[in-house]
């Protein structure tokens, strides 16, 4: 709790960080900003017209589709992944300074949040642009879900930013996985084509419910439902709380051990 | 807080590093090491206990790996200790690595608000004291340009002045007052005064001994992880270099005496000459130190030195110049020079008895440097011969002289006036 109230008084610095994340990450280029959504949007055409036209899925609008599942995606798996190296990428400053030490990748995953809440209001006008259509109700579903995936993109980064101190293995590990974990999401194809015994193991990928409700928010596949998010809901609240608990008992041995 | 009055209790810290060949950074090293290797540590702090009152400025010196900036960083909670307590009163503000988190995209004034952050400031309180920091940092034109195009010195100097800048009751600082050139280091020594006068307690790591008595009250000499002594500033630093320099001890017996055995006579022909300038139209032979048995002299006392040189071309008029060094660190002291005398006969042998005035000079080790040149008019010279390392010298002074105190090279120089005598006794009394 006393660590709480101090992370909330370095607020500021949270602030501070994002800034200098986001208006650093593309300076001196020349297109700079824009460059955080040139990468989503090629992504999402290449995806599109190849799946269009080898694939062929049958799922109506499947642009919509794609945009719904790849531009959250994108947020959880370059936050976990920013998240994971950000003490040792803030060396410097973690040996030589004190701070609390979780603002770092509280400040990694909060930089990457503001990137995708930028890119969701683009993703939206083109939704509309496209003959997309999006219910009154997600002006409130949507920030739900938004923080759902918000704090399940900090737990993991709390947990894996830490043990990154200690080996720097899982840097890399992050990668390989999140590679994986976006194919075992329903992503690229809808949760309904997976085949039936398969389902049980996708559904239990906490990522699965926030995706398909992006999904029914943006694509309109269907009502949503608030007891699709329970189990997203508990797993975030146990991932968030262990991921402190071990970020505070890793962070004491921190500028020893970088 | 055992004590109201104190703004840091330090109860018996302890604190081990790990020692490792190498780091595991790799989960494979990592099994091999639990399997197969003891974990061996190092104790890098065997137990202090310290006290600083509210306001005090106490200075930790000792030699480097002693201990005093892990003690240090264990204050600032970067690092914390094995076991022990350590309790502070007051917000803490370390001027322990400048710069760090500054991106060097950014402009000077961005990167005060994101680094006054850093050091848990607000941002309301930032945007109060913006002015002070650019102010103090002399670099207002600057201000809005990256810090990525900063000179490293203009760099230092944001960095610093963000950092002393911050209000804080205890500030922490480990030997960064060698920060741009000797004005701004002087500023930045006053603002620490001033500081200290306002009532902020200071905690100073640093080498310079001088630094230390200039500012502080109190001084703690960490050795190999404990306090070794505790008390004024004069009293430890002394005790400290008594213990780390033998030879400054005012004894007779020192290594350098034997460096040169015959001690009183220097060959100068021979010598290397290094500089380009000399162009040799005189050339020294010798250097005899006469009324001596050795080169080591007394406080005070002013040897007659005889110069030999011999004139290989008809240069007209010669004079002798002398500069003494400090051996330690090579910084010239003092120099002197001789009247020019004739100097037509090509061939001849010139032998001058000169006197050094270096009584003056304090307990230590001297090298001189000499030269013969030629004063021309409108202030040109033209130099004969140079000789970097023409005679070396040891001063010595009686066991009680300066009051016990030992000479303190690095706070009082080199040099010592003399006595200082009053003229006019009088006595005011205010009321």
């Amino acid at each position: 709790m006393k660590k709480l109230i101090e992370i909330i008084n370095y607020r500021d610095m949270i602030d501070g960080l994002v800034r200098k994340d986001l208006r650093g990450r593309y300076k001196g280029s020349i297109l700079g900003f824009i460059w955080n959504f040139i990468n989503p949007l090629c992504q999402i055409l290449v995806y599109f017209i190849i799946f269009s036209n080898v694939f062929k899925p049958d799922i109506e609008k499947f642009h919509i589709f794609l945009i719904a599942g790849i531009i959250p995606w994108n947020f959880f798996s370059e936050a976990v992944i920013q998240g994971t190296g950000c003490i040792i990428a803030n060396a410097d400053m973690t040996k030589k300074i004190y701070f609390p030490r979780a603002v770092l990748p509280i400040a990694a995953v909060t930089s990457r949040f503001i990137n995708l809440l930028l890119s969701l209001t683009i993703c939206i006008v083109i939704i509309l642009l496209t003959g997309g259509r999006l219910g009154t109700s997600f002006i409130f579903e949507l920030p739900i879900i938004l923080l759902l995936e918000y704090f399940m993109a900090l737990g993991f980064s709390l947990i894996l930013s830490a043990i990154n101190v200690y080996f720097r293995d899982v840097e890399y590990m992050t990668s390989v996985i999140m590679m994986i974990w976006i194919w075992m999401t329903p992503i690229m194809y809808s949760f309904e084509a997976v085949p039936e015994q398969l389902q049980k193991f996708v559904s239990l990928n906490p990522m699965t419910p926030v995706i398909i409700a992006y999904q029914c928010v943006l694509y309109q596949t269907s009502q949503l439902y608030l007891e699709m998010l329970i189990y997203p809901i508990v797993f975030d609240v146990i991932l968030v709380l262990i991921g402190f608990a071990i970020f505070e008992k890793l962070s004491v041995h921190f500028s020893e051990e970088l | 807080m055992r004590n109201k009055n104190n703004a840091i209790e330090v109860n018996n810290i302890k604190k081990a590093y790990r020692q490792y060949d190498d780091k595991p950074h790799q989960i494979k090293d990592a099994i091999i090491r639990f399997n197969f290797r003891k974990n061996q540590k190092r104790e890098i702090i065997k137990g202090i206990t310290f006290e600083v009152e509210k306001g005090q400025a106490l200075g930790l010196i000792g030699k480097n790996g002693c201990g005093k900036s892990t003690t240090l960083k264990m204050l600032t909670k970067i690092i914390v200790p094995d076991s022990g307590a350590i309790e502070i009163n007051g917000r803490v503000s370390s001027l322990i690595e400048l710069g760090a988190g500054f991106h060097p995209d950014m402009t000077g004034r961005e990167n005060i608000y994101t680094n006054a952050t850093i050091f848990g400031v607000k941002k309301s309180e930032v945007k109060k004291r913006i002015q002070d920091i650019i102010d103090f940092s002399e670099i207002e034109e600057f201000i809005d340009s990256p810090v990525r195009t900063y000179s490293s010195g203009m760099y230092m100097r944001l960095a610093f002045s963000i950092a002393i800048n911050v209000d804080a009751d205890i500030l922490l600082i480990d030997e960064i007052l060698a920060v741009g050139d000797l004005a701004f280091q002087e500023k930045c020594f006053n603002k620490l005064l001033q500081l200290k006068k306002q009532g902020v307690t200071i905690i100073l790591v640093s080498h310079s001994l001088g630094q230390v008595e200039r500012l502080c009250d109190r001084a703690i000499w960490i050795d190999n992880g404990s306090i070794k002594e505790d008390g004024n500033p004069y009293d430890v630093n002394a005790a400290y270099i008594k213990a780390t320099n033998p030879q400054k001890e005012t004894v007779v017996t020192s290594p350098m005496i034997n460096m040169v055995q015959n001690g009183t006579f220097f060959d100068l022909e021979n010598k290397t000459r290094f500089d380009p300038g000399a162009n040799g139209h005189v050339k020294f032979i010798s250097a005899e130190i006469l009324n001596h048995s050795d080169n080591v002299f007394k406080m005070g006392e002013n040897p007659l030195v005889k110069i030999s040189y011999r004139i290989e071309k008809n240069v007209g008029t010669v004079a002798f110049r002398y500069t003494v060094f400090n051996k330690n660190n090579m910084k010239p002291i003092a120099t002197a020079m001789s009247q020019p005398s004739v100097a037509c006969e090509i061939g001849k042998q010139v032998s001058k008895i000169y006197i050094f005035n270096i009584g003056i000079l304090s307990p230590g080790e001297y090298i001189v440097r000499m030269q013969l040149f030629r004063p021309d008019e409108f202030g040109f010279g033209t130099k004969f011969d140079v000789i970097e390392d023409g005679i070396s010298f040891l001063v010595i002074a009686s066991k009680d002289s300066f009051y016990h105190l030992g000479w303190h090279e690095d706070a009082w120089g080199n040099i010592y006036i003399g006595e200082c005598p009053d003229v006019i006794v009088e006595d005011v009394y205010e009321r």
